[in-house]
């Protein structure tokens, strides 16, 4: 692969991708290393190589989280990592605390198709491939997830407007 | 990238601006770019300097396979099971018949013993009837030895006793002839 083209993917998606993978390990950092690894030795490149690191990234995470937990024996210690999620940013609209806080009190089942879709730009069909699931159910996990969000975090009355793009496509 | 519509068309406005305002929320990245990079260069490297497998050396494939063959004689070697032992009677002739059945030369024809009749014995002295006899019988016409004869061997005879059963045997002997 060409290594301009590696390091602009990892500009672009190596935060999400953590934020990504942190939903079930705390080894976030070395899954993502990984997978940017493996891509720069695929052959062929794959076609759409952003759904192609989401989907090594997860396989990555979920056997990592699995093993973090046999040896930490507790069963929330992909979310209670101690690493902040989110960077502080006093421009965003949220608190990165409460937006982690959130977040993380959601089933994994809705955290990723979240993640997925608001911070790696994947779209629904990309995310159904991805969790080998239907694209209607992998929508309504997701409407699942942001009424469950908006609650919590406070958020009650929802602002009107176009439906439009993910924020970070890709 | 995509639309936040749902396949059967379901509106979900409302849910957008807080949408984008939850996506402006910047994860945090706590990778190392420039380690990240690294290691990929080198993994790739690493994989384009490998060599195919039908293009490796030919030797070394060769030093397994003998060292297989190697491995699987000696397995058959100690496996291998105990030599029989066999034992064959091969039956031989008595001595006296294999020479009755060999071929008598010429030349020991020619020289062969004169019968006993071939002797006039009474007109021979004693010394050649000896020794015709001899030319006849061999060994067998001498007399026994009178040491061997009678003398045991912790007992030797005396010179006297030696000289009288000499004399009695020579006696003997011309008596018989």
């Amino acid at each position: 692969m060409d290594p301009e083209l590696l390091g602009r993917l990892i500009d672009r998606h190596a935060p999400a991708l953590e934020l990504f993978a942190r939903q079930w390990c705390s080894t976030a950092e070395d899954v993502v290393q990984e997978a940017f690894v493996r891509l720069a030795v695929q052959e062929p490149t794959p076609e759409q190589p952003v759904a192609w690191l989401f989907r090594v990234v997860r396989n990555g995470a979920v056997n990592a989280g699995i093993a973090s937990r046999r040896r930490k024996r507790h069963e929330e210690a992909a979310a209670a990592d101690g690493q902040a999620w989110f960077q502080p940013d006093s421009s965003s609209d949220f608190d990165p605390d409460i937006v982690q806080a959130s977040l993380a009190s959601l089933p994994i089942e809705q955290r990723e198709v979240i993640v997925a879709h608001l911070w790696g730009g994947l779209s629904f069909q990309e995310i159904a491939e991805l969790i080998d699931s239907s694209r209607s159910s992998v929508h309504r996990r997701y409407q699942a997830g942001i009424v469950t969000l908006r609650e919590r975090m406070g958020v009650s009355c929802p602002v009107r407007s176009n439906p439009t793009e993910p924020t970070n496509p890709a | 990238m995509s639309s936040s519509l749902e396949p059967d068309g379901t509106d979900e406005s409302g849910l957008t601006g807080f949408e984008r305002s939850l996506g402006s929320v910047k994860p945090a990245s706590h990778g190392n770019r420039d380690r990240i990079l690294f290691l990929a260069g080198q993994q790739h490297a690493i994989a384009t300097k490998r060599p195919h497998w039908s293009a490796r050396p030919f030797w070394p494939a060769l030093a397994a396979s003998l060292a297989i063959v190697s491995i699987a004689q000696g397995i058959l070697l100690t496996r291998r099971p105990s030599p029989e032992i066999r034992m064959v009677y091969v039956q031989v002739p008595h001595q006296q018949q294999a020479m009755a059945k060999m071929p008598v030369p010429a030349s020991s024809r020619r020289i062969a013993a004169p019968s006993r009749e071939d002797f006039d014995l009474q007109s021979m002295s004693t010394l050649d009837r000896r020794q015709s006899l001899m030319l006849h019988d061999d060994l067998g016409a001498m007399p026994n030895s009178p040491v061997i004869a009678l003398a045991p061997a912790d007992k030797p005879l005396t010179a006297a006793q030696g000289l009288r059963i000499h004399v009695q045997e020579s006696a003997d002997l011309g008596d018989s002839l």
